[in-house]
């Protein structure tokens, strides 16, 4: 009997072994839970998240673009911004943002808390300033209060304000899709056919630079490395900001954590399906013309990264004060 | 001991009776949750209430402009409509809007149904003659298959999408409200002060039209009995719908339920604060002039009006199908 317990003991280390050893060789690893959260900011930042008011139009919120009902993007090629101006680049999605290695296409912002302060301030996005943001949160009662209550003093900045915003990003990941719980050990959570797509994706190299928990986003790498990427469109990527010819059309790699959802594709916004998304990536990136079934194989690989979505009440934002500035859109 | 038993009873009776009568007296009724609520349609509703493809530009939904976030309003003195238009009129609330005998400012449609499916329409002719709602949520696989779960039928009509819609929207109540425990007896509810605005409130006459469960909905009244309202606003109100004479200046009584929340206010939104439109009312309506102290008496009865704001997940919304047709926000031509 004993002996019997000590080998099932065995068998069940060595599955778990085997288990893990698997988890380990494969490029891409499970969406992470959230640990050491401030609950507290969490709460603060998604009144702010979901506030017009830190637009200069009191049109405008960080939801406006980053829809959390729709895969944390609006599905446009470019954004609406403020007085209905068009957008620079796609927005990417807020989805599991934290675990970008830096954020925005260009990397500039390296973390969220450093990305919230960006739109804020965009004359083509909520065309408000730090400074209006600021004044306009300090005059309206209950934000004070909660400021007071989760920071421990009165003072509101900036640095507070993306700070909470951010903390409520971080919650925003997408856990517990399909290929994730292939990844546990669930064996039968993705087809065969899926599991071929993702055989594909990996032996033509797709997961050199789309690895890790956020399937993309560890990374820069330019755009165009077999062929031109042909575009209009005049970003040029990390030459924007480090002005280097060696930096022209590098870009962080995006996630391709629900993928499905986040359309249109690029910084461009130009591919409007998956498939052609794929088979572009395929050619620009990696030399490979893909035939219609590898092509189909990788699309339904990628459908089985879309995870859970956020799932929590709509905030009740606190009303204005007295001597709130009111918004003048027109 | 049975005998204390019936005296206790009879007392509790009479207690009960007291409370009773006194919530009948009141020209104020408490906000009821909705009854007979089909929550499919709910569910199905509030998708669409938050789905921003049902704009041309993919930028705008139902609640672009009645925030469940900010009481059901935009708290804009017009509201910002498609390419940055700007709204011909105040937004009024969705909370409560159910309370409402019928819906706008004039009063044009009766059912919450026929504001959804005019508003949907009004947008379609206002951005563009082609775009059409219903073949546009025809081409999300997700929503056809709900409607079919919904509506038992493969046919989505504008009258199921608005019908969804307004059902989702009745749950959009506040209950709960301070003064709503006052008048179930929860008499520390509110405070002496607040108290003495209602008795203010009633005594110059104010609910002689804000009355009701919504504070007002009830019916038409003409803005101006007094002395005329002051605006540069062009909405006629009533004999927009009617084209009489005696109609010229007749609006729906606005609800007073969470008014604290809803600024601006009045049609022409140009009242930023409650002290102000209480001012003003006063003055055109009952020919009143308040003085500093009963016009604050008031406000924080006001106050007491707000209720419980809506509270549920966030919607997850479906997924466009290849054939959705997919916006074009700065295409000039569409617009």
């Amino acid at each position: 009997m004993k002996l019997k317990i000590v080998s099932l003991a065995l068998i069940a280390i060595s599955v778990l072994q085997v288990n893990s050893a698997a988890m380990a060789v494969e490029p891409i690893s499970p969406i992470q839970p959230v640990r050491q959260i401030n609950l507290a900011q969490v709460e603060l930042g998604k009144k702010l998240f979901y506030d017009p008011r830190l637009s200069l139009s009191g049109h405008i919120s960080c939801d406006s673009c980053h829809n959390l009902s729709l895969g944390g993007v609006d599905n446009l090629q470019f954004s609406i911004g403020h007085q209905w101006l068009k957008g620079g680049i796609n927005t990417p999605t807020v989805l599991n943002s934290s675990l970008n290695l830096a954020q925005f296409w260009d990397g500039r912002a390296a973390d969220l808390k450093e990305q919230a302060k960006g739109p804020i301030a965009n004359p083509l996005e909520m065309a408000s300033s730090h400074v209006l943001a600021i004044q306009i949160i300090e005059t309206i009662p209950g934000y004070v209060t909660e400021f007071k209550q989760v920071f421990g003093s009165e003072k509101i900045t900036i640095d507070r304000v993306t700070g909470a915003i951010a903390e409520f990003e971080k919650i925003l990941i997408t856990p517990n899709s399909r290929f994730d719980q292939w990844l546990l050990g669930n064996k039968s959570a993705i087809t065969d056919y899926e599991l071929a797509g993702y055989l594909i994706f990996k032996t033509s190299g797709c997961v050199a630079c789309h690895n890790g928990p956020g399937v993309g986003g560890q990374s820069f790498q330019k755009l165009g490395i077999k062929e031109i990427y042909e575009t209009d469109h005049p970003a040029r990527g990390k030459a924007d900001i480090t002005g280097k010819a060696s930096d022209i059309n590098v870009f962080k790699v995006p996630l391709l954590r629900n993928i499905e959802l986040t359309f249109p594709y690029f910084h461009d916004g130009n591919a409007k399906t998956l498939e052609e998304a794929v088979d572009t990536m395929a050619r620009v990136q990696r030399g490979l013309t893909f035939t219609r079934d590898e092509n189909a194989r990788v699309v339904a690989f990628l459908k089985t990264l879309t995870g859970d979505q956020p799932s929590f009440n709509i905030p009740t934002l606190p009303p204005s004060g007295s001597d709130t500035p009111r918004p003048e859109p027109f | 001991m049975k005998v204390a038993l019936v005296y206790v009873g009879l007392i509790i009776f009479f207690c009960f009776n007291a409370i009773l009568s006194l919530a009948n007296d009141e020209p104020i009724s408490p906000i009821r949750a909705p009854k007979l609520i089909d929550l499919s349609m709910v569910e199905l509703g509030k998708k669409l209430f938050y789905d921003r493809r049902l704009s041309l530009s993919g930028h705008l939904s139902c609640n672009s402009c009645h925030n469940i976030s900010l009481g059901g309003v935009d708290n804009q003195q017009y509201s910002v409509g498609h390419h940055w238009q700007q709204g011909s009129i105040n937004t009024p609330t969705v909370l409560n809007a159910s309370l409402n005998f019928s819906q706008y400012w004039n009063g044009r449609v009766a059912t919450l149904q026929e504001q959804a499916r005019d508003s949907l329409e009004n947008a379609a002719v206002k951005t563009s003659p082609h775009f059409i709602v219903v073949d546009l949520i025809e081409t999300i696989p997700g929503y056809v298959t709900e409607f079919s779960q919904v509506f038992a039928s493969d046919i989505i009509t504008i009258d199921d999408v608005a019908a969804a819609i307004a059902e989702f929207e009745k749950t959009l109540v506040t209950p709960n409200a301070r003064f709503d425990k006052w008048l179930l007896g929860d008499e520390s509810a509110i405070s002496p002060y607040e108290l003495s605005g209602y008795t203010i409130f009633k005594s110059v006459g104010c609910a002689g039209c804000h009355n009701g469960p919504g504070v007002g909905g009830q019916n038409f009244q003409k803005l101006g009995l007094a002395e005329p309202y002051k605006t540069n606003h062009p909405a006629r109100g009533r004999a927009e719908v009617s084209g009489k004479a005696e109609d010229e200046n007749v609006f729906k009584v606005p609800l007073l339920r969470n008014i604290e929340l809803t600024y601006p206010y009045f049609h022409d939104g140009a009242v930023n604060s409650l002290e102000e439109a209480v001012n003003i009312m006063a003055r055109v309506q009952l020919g009143v002039k308040l003085g500093v102290d009963e016009t604050e008496r008031i406000v924080a009865f006001l106050k007491t009006l707000t209720g419980k704001q809506p509270s549920f997940p966030l919607p997850q919304l479906h997924s466009s199908g290849v054939d959705t047709p997919r916006p074009q926000p700065f295409n000039d031509a569409s617009y």
